[in-house]
């Protein structure tokens, strides 16, 4: 992919990385190809970089013993693998894997770390794009607390909710709540 | 205790040169306040961003039906709050309440929107503590529904 055909596709992180950081991103990154059912990151686990979707559909999915949810699925133009960047433990939230082939952007950790001191406005750009996006990861689960509270559902009542027998219900608002906080379309 | 020495000993500002704390320092003016004061009160626009120095603060969300303020978190020194109204321009969506006396750093919006925005060496530095305090933020509550499962 060439920084025009970027630009053409990914036109708002485009503009907010500029020309010049658009190369140095495909430059720096790795275009990988994934077939279908591919563990792109482990639930749990170390992740050594982050992702940009070019094209396909990946699931999201919580993993906690013997159990596992699947959260929703992200497509073009999403990213994955940013939050454990920057928790500074490199430890995953939750599992993404591919449905369909897909094409992804991959920048190393480690290559992004190492960049802050030759290109410092690159990671700036794309640390803002981070703080937005995580902004607003955050506000969603925001919104998510204050509708459950509209249906008497509040912390104290998902308390209710959980103990209750109505199983479909609990994974339900669990669900949602944990797509919204993985940035997923619900 | 110099606010310097404090930010040196917060591996989030780890990213941050000496020079760069110093002025971080300088651009920072700390206050102190007794138990129960709200700093962030939560449907209001926030007008600064605060670091914790000494002592604890929670995070308290309303629930209008049940009348009751919810705790989400406790903070502690080294954590940074009041970041989304500075992000996004929105009402704070949760109250930030001292639990005992507190001390905090204060860094007004002006001052946040230049490091936030700029892409001098330490206005970077800056961007990655305030991206490593919302990620922190979305995996405590990750981590919080994660238990749900359990």
């Amino acid at each position: 992919m060439d920084t025009a055909h970027f630009e053409k596709e990914f036109p708002s992180l485009a503009h907010r990385l500029g020309r010049d950081n658009v190369a140095l991103l495909l430059q720096l990154a790795q275009l990988c190809e994934l077939p279908a059912g591919y563990e792109l990151i482990e639930d749990a686990s170390p992740v050594d970089a982050f992702h940009l979707i070019l094209s396909g559909e990946l699931r999201v999915e919580l993993k906690e013993g013997k159990q596992s949810l699947l959260l929703g699925r992200l497509g073009k133009g999403k990213w994955v693998g940013e939050v454990s960047l920057f928790t500074g433990d490199n430890i995953s939230t939750s599992g993404v894997i591919t449905d369909t082939p897909a094409v992804v952007l991959s920048l190393k950790h480690a290559d992004f770390i190492a960049a802050q001191a030759q290109h410092p406005d690159f990671v700036s750009a794309l640390t803002q794009e981070f703080v937005d996006l995580m902004t607003e990861r955050l506000r969603a689960s925001n919104q998510i607390l204050e509708q459950i509270g509209e249906h008497q559902l509040a912390f104290q009542g998902s308390d209710t909710l959980l103990r209750s027998d109505d199983d479909g219900a609990r994974q339900g608002w669990l669900k949602t709540m944990l797509q919204k906080l993985s940035g997923v379309e619900a | 205790m110099l606010l310097k020495s404090f930010l040196k000993c917060q591996s989030m500002f780890k990213h941050l040169a000496e020079h760069d704390l110093d002025a971080l320092a300088r651009a920072i003016y700390i206050e102190e306040f007794p138990a129960e004061q709200v700093l962030v009160e939560e449907g209001k626009l926030g007008k600064v961003l605060y670091l914790l120095v000494e002592g604890e603060i929670k995070v308290m969300h309303y629930e209008p039906l049940s009348g009751v303020l919810e705790e989400l978190k406790t903070l502690k020194p080294g954590e940074m709050f009041g970041l989304l109204s500075l992000v996004d321009h929105l009402p704070a969506a949760a109250s930030c309440v001292a639990h005992g006396p507190v001390k905090v750093g204060i860094l007004p919006r002006t001052g946040y929107n230049f490091l936030s925005k700029s892409v001098a060496p330490i206005a970077l530095g800056f961007q990655l503590a305030v991206a490593g305090q919302l990620a922190s933020d979305l995996r405590h509550r990750n981590e919080t529904l994660r238990g749900f499962l359990r």
